[in-house]
This record gives structure tokens, sequence and C-alpha cells, in this order.
């Protein structure tokens, strides 16, 4: 299908081209947030919840870049929003229970183990995902969409509404802060 | 020995490489829709916005400015009460009091 085609039919509602969008665009949707979120009922969630928002504003969508970029970009941007929520919801927590009512407690959350890892790595990946939890914002997004969804730099760059020296220089950064911390974990 | 520290680090930086796309949950679309329409008919419980930190931090700053408003207000109503309270002591004291006592003293003498 025409991407054209494919917009104009999300406009006017339209059933089966929306059908067509989540069937292609699921699993790179629940891949990028896993990636992120690390968590897998958080991830259908947050995946549900961008389709949501896809079908509701795609007439903001203004064909200035990719729809796939478009998508990845409200996928990361929910993502953070999740993480920032929860981490406010924490802090509150830990306000309430200053003042006695901890009757909701809020946990850490458990080791990741991403689904898409081979065996013999998924030990090594769990400590990487726990270190990826540290990384600035940026470095993370760049990160998860270099190594989980196998993007180009140009493509990072794209999304990121960055420049393709700018998404070098903080994947550079990314791994120089993991080895830092994964020196200390090890 | 720094070596080996430095190959584990490589090892699990690289852990990510090569990984497969995490494949969404079945049934996603037919679940993905069963939100959609609950939110239109809006089944979707309502959010607790009352309890986020946001609204209860505003709230608080509110409650604050106000209380520390009507604190000042009172404050100035009693400085100027005093004030007035202490003229009117000096005046008596000096039996100025009466304006038109006063007057009426001077005129006397006169």
């Amino acid at each position: 299908m025409n991407e054209q085609d494919l917009i104009q039919q999300l406009r006017n509602k339209d059933e089966q081209a929306f059908k067509w969008l989540v069937d292609n665009f699921q699993d790179r949707v629940y891949n990028t947030v896993i990636g992120i979120v690390q968590n897998e009922q958080d991830a259908e969630d947050v995946s549900q919840e961008v389709f949501i928002q896809i079908y509701r504003s795609i007439h903001s969508f203004k064909g200035e870049s990719q729809l796939s970029t478009w998508i990845y970009r409200i996928a990361t941007t929910r993502s953070f929003d999740l993480l920032r929520s929860r981490k406010s919801k924490k802090r509150f927590a830990f306000i309430q229970s200053l003042f006695g009512k901890d009757d909701e407690i809020i946990h850490d959350p458990p080791d990741f183990y991403h689904p898409g890892i081979a065996m013999e790595k998924k030990e090594d990946a769990k400590v990487l995902a726990k270190a990826i939890t540290r990384l600035p914002e940026n470095q993370r997004i760049a990160f998860t969409l270099n190594k989980l969804e196998d993007l180009s730099y140009k493509e990072v760059s794209d999304i990121m509404k960055t420049s393709v020296s700018a998404v070098e220089s903080l994947l550079h950064r990314a791994k120089m802060n993991l080895r830092k911390e994964l020196e200390r974990e090890l | 020995m720094k070596q080996n520290e430095q190959n584990r680090v490589e090892q699990v930086l690289n852990a990510w490489d090569g990984a497969k796309r995490a494949e969404a949950p079945a049934f996603f679309y037919t679940r993905l829709r069963a939100r959609m329409d609950a939110q239109q008919t809006g089944d979707e419980t309502p959010k607790n916005w009352i309890l986020k930190p946001a609204f209860v931090v505003a709230s608080l700053v509110l409650v604050i400015i106000i209380n520390a408003f009507i604190y000042f207000q009172n404050d100035n109503s009693t400085i100027s009460s005093s004030y007035d309270e202490s003229i009117q002591t000096i005046a008596a004291e000096f039996n100025l009091s009466d304006n038109n006592n006063l007057l009426e003293d001077i005129n006397e003498d006169k």
C-alpha cells in the first residue's frame, strides 16, 4: 500500500487501513517500547497507547518525515512518559510513607530479560539492561533504536530530530557511560 | 587480569547485538480495539487525577500562599491598631486626647 494512500485512509478512519498499520508496525513498536520500559505488561499497554495516539492524531502528521519515523517518535515519547510517571509515583509514595500512609508499596522493577535475546546471552543482556536504565534519556533512545531495532544512524537522527553526527556522539557517550557502569557492576 | 575484565565488559556491552525483534503479544489488535471501544463508550476507569503529585503539590502551594497572605494581612492590621492605641495612650498622658479642650485651654490662656 502506498504511504500517502494509507495516511489518507487513516485520516478517513478506515478500519482496514488501521488494521494493516497495526499488523505491520506492532512488532516494531512493541520491540522499541519493551527496550525502554523493560517490562512486558507495560510494553503492551504503552504500545496500545501509541496506536491509539496514531489513530487520533493522524491528521496532525504533516508528512515531513516517513510515517515509520513519526511512529517511532511517538513510541519513544510514550515510553519515557510512562517512566516519568513511575518515577513521580515512586517519589509520591515515599512522601506518603513519611506520613504513615504506605498501604501501596511500589517495588523496584524485577530483572528484565528481552524476549529476543539468545539464551546464552540472557544473563549478560540482563546486566546490560540494568546499566542502560542509568543512561540519560537521549543516549538511551539512540542506543535502544540502534541496537534493538537495528536502525541506521540516519534513521535514528530522523526520529530524534537531530544530525547524524549528534547521534554518533550520543552513541559514543552512551557506550562510555555503559562501560563505566559495567566496570562498577562486574 | 585487567585485560580479562575489559573483555568481560565488552562482552556484556555487546549482549544486545543480534537480538531478534520482540513480538507483540498474541491478539494485540483485538485487545487494542477493545480498549479503543471501551474508551469511546467511556467504560475505562476515570483517571485518579486528584492524586497526581503535580496536582497535590500545586494545591499545597496554593494553600500555603493563601495562608501567608491572610497571616500578613492580619499582621498589618494588628500593627496599625497597636500603633493607634499607643498614640491614644500618649495623647491621654499629655492631656491631648481631646483637641477641643486643648484649643479651649489655649484660648483661655490668651
